[in-house]
């Protein structure tokens, strides 16, 4: 087991490190003095020298990128020049936020789309299954800005049920921070429930299929004997996969959910960072984005693995 | 691992099976062809694939003929009051600035349909030379290729756009070229494995024999048949072009104000949901009703490829 996580690190080497040079060079790409650009447009003439000295603009390339990464594992990720504030520090500020959203999008995912999907397999000719498949195949079709524009139309502008934006750390008062997490949790988890229901959709119904069920049956178990102890634990390894995979989407899903409904998590900080041109945030958060997004997929590999020996052993 | 395509591995002789190899060959041409026709039937027949497709062609001709088929320019300040609720002349209602929302919605068709057109075709002739390429030479090429293809796929999408917007501006073609690089890594792969898949199949063998060079072998026998599953990721990418499209707009990355593309439009209208509910609705709308579209052809022709149901 351990063997097979390091052998999948080392695989996501080669990938990091491409990434890594990407990012790198994405500056580079900007025609003009990569100092100027990251010193923002307010710079004086002192600053932007004094950046291009310590990034050691006038080294040879490969010299600047070997300092960067340095830079980067020592947690420098540069200053931010609109707010003055260090690059690391303004992304730890928005990670609760975020966090909020992602939890609550991933609870929308398992509680809805978990329980649905299931169901709607094991009865596949029952009409509920039938709505249920439909429902997924629009659902899936529904961009996630304007789903998010519907339910503040409904539930919000119409009903007035819950708030159309804003966000309230749990920590500050639990109840109205569940109220602002609502509509912005559906909007980031729909797409996310509706793959989960067409996933566990076919694999249960392809289990079901399968010879050893049609033996559990032969040999007198009835239904619910058979779904619960033959065809779930086999059909719900995927989920854990498809949960990592999922996790890993919601965070480029924040960067729109996000902007709807005005939270202020690092998808915001994204988005503001192209129109403000603060290059070092946005060369930071796609580097911790890409890292997040491969370390979930190892992980996925991994809980995998550790469930189902077909995997670890071949 | 396929290193070495050009030296017959087990050192047959491939001389005596050039008759029958030759009768493989020409089989193959005419199968494709009654299969292309059976493939459009099962297309039309399914409930899915001719909803689709049939949807698709209104938008198409709609966003074709959107000059004829608008009431009001899509661009006129004023074609009716501001906010004016949905009526026989405003079918759609007006936006905040009297702009008929009809006519900037069928106008908006033609942006989103250009974008997945042209952001398909440049992924299309992108991905599919890299992926013939590490899948038929093997070895190193293929290892640089597929890293290339995952450190593509390890970004989530939407970052590579905001990143390439970030760096080359916020502009239409931009958009297009991020669509595009977005969605190399899947038609690569899927380019790479058909090869792979079919390197070791009696035509490629026949067609090796009689003297065919690598190049012409791939291109000429093996790229045809991967061909099928390419053209269905194709319309899987246009759909997600569209979505990405509307996206960067709604995030003000993409189409500028004033120009009538969706994203635009849901962008304008969030600001007046209060007041003007059409102005949340029917960009939206426009943009699932496409997709939903693009995405059922392409299921319809997943279903209709399926080496079960031949």
């Amino acid at each position: 087991m351990g063997s097979y996580i390091v052998g999948r690190l080392l695989q996501s080497i080669p990938v990091l490190f491409l990434t890594s040079v990407v990012v790198f060079l994405m500056i580079r790409a900007i025609p003009g003095d990569p100092a100027l650009i990251l010193a923002g447009q307010s710079a004086t003439e002192q600053q932007v020298a004094a950046l291009h000295q310590r990034l050691g603009l006038d080294e040879p390339v490969l010299r600047q990128y070997i300092n960067w990464v340095g830079r980067l594992l020592h947690g420098d990720l540069g200053m931010s020049y609109v707010t003055n504030r260090p690059v690391s520090e303004l992304i730890l500020s928005r990670i609760p936020a975020t966090l909020h959203l992602s939890i609550g999008a991933m609870l929308v995912i398992t509680l809805f789309g978990v329980p649905i999907g299931i169901l709607s397999a094991i009865r596949p000719t029952s009409i509920f299954s039938k709505v249920a498949i439909l429902a997924n195949s629009l659902l899936i079709a529904v961009p996630s800005f304007w789903l998010g524009i519907l339910l503040i139309l409904l539930f919000a502008v119409s009903l007035q049920w819950l708030p159309a934006s804003g966000y309230v750390p749990i920590w500050e008062d639990p109840v109205d921070s569940i109220v602002h997490l609502i509509l912005p949790s559906f909007t980031l988890g729909a797409y996310g429930t509706a793959v989960m229901i067409r996933f566990l959709n076919a694999s249960i119904r392809e289990t079901m299929g399968s010879d050893h069920i049609r033996t559990a049956y032969a040999k007198g178990l009835n239904e619910r004997g058979v779904v619960e102890r033959h065809v779930l634990r086999i059909s719900l390894l995927p989920v854990v996969t498809i949960m990592a995979i999922q996790f890993g989407q919601l965070l480029s899903g924040a960067v729109v959910t996000e902007a709807i409904f005005g939270w202020p998590g690092i998808g915001r900080l994204i988005v503001d960072s192209v129109g403000n041109r603060e290059y070092q945030i946005l060369q930071s958060t796609m580097l911790i984005f890409v890292f997040m997004f491969i370390v979930l997929n190892i992980l996925a590999d991994a809980c995998y693995a550790l469930l189902d020996p077909r995997i670890r052993l071949s | 691992m396929i290193s070495n395509v050009s030296t017959d591995p087990d050192g047959r002789d491939w001389s005596l099976q050039t008759d029958r190899d030759q009768s493989l060959l020409t089989a193959q041409g005419s199968q494709r062809h009654g299969m292309l026709r059976t493939i459009v039937r099962r297309i039309v027949r399914s409930p899915g694939g001719a909803f689709g497709l049939l949807v698709l062609a209104i938008l198409i001709v709609s966003a074709i003929l959107a000059s004829l088929l608008a009431p009001f320019d899509p661009y006129r300040i004023g074609a009716g009051f501001p906010f004016e609720a949905p009526t026989s002349t405003h079918l759609f209602g007006t936006d905040d600035l009297g702009r008929d929302v009809f006519s900037r919605v069928l106008y908006g068709g033609r942006i989103s349909l250009t974008i997945a057109i042209a952001s398909a075709m440049a992924a299309f002739a992108a991905a599919v030379p890299l992926g013939l390429l590490a899948g038929y030479r093997g070895g190193w090429v293929d290892s640089a290729i597929s890293r290339l293809f995952d450190t593509i796929f390890a970004f989530p999408s939407i970052l590579i756009g905001i990143g390439f917007v970030a760096v080359f501006g916020a502009e239409l073609r931009n958009v297009v070229i991020a669509v595009a690089i977005i969605n190399i890594p899947a038609l690569g792969r899927l380019t790479r494995v058909s090869i792979l898949s079919q390197l070791n199949q009696e035509y490629v063998d026949a067609a090796r024999s009689m003297g065919a060079t690598n190049r012409r072998i791939a291109v000429r026998h093996i790229l045809p048949n991967a061909l099928p599953s390419l053209i269905v990721q194709t319309a899987i990418v246009m759909s997600e072009a569209v979505l990405l499209e509307a996206a960067f707009s709604f995030l003000g990355l993409g189409s500028r104000p004033p120009t009538p593309s969706w994203g635009v439009m849901l962008n304008e209208g969030r600001a007046f949901l209060a007041q003007a509910w059409w102005l949340g609705l029917f960009p939206g709308i426009a943009i699932t009703v496409m997709v939903l579209a693009l995405n059922m052809l392409s299921e319809a022709l997943r279903a209709a490829l399926s080496p079960r149901n031949r």
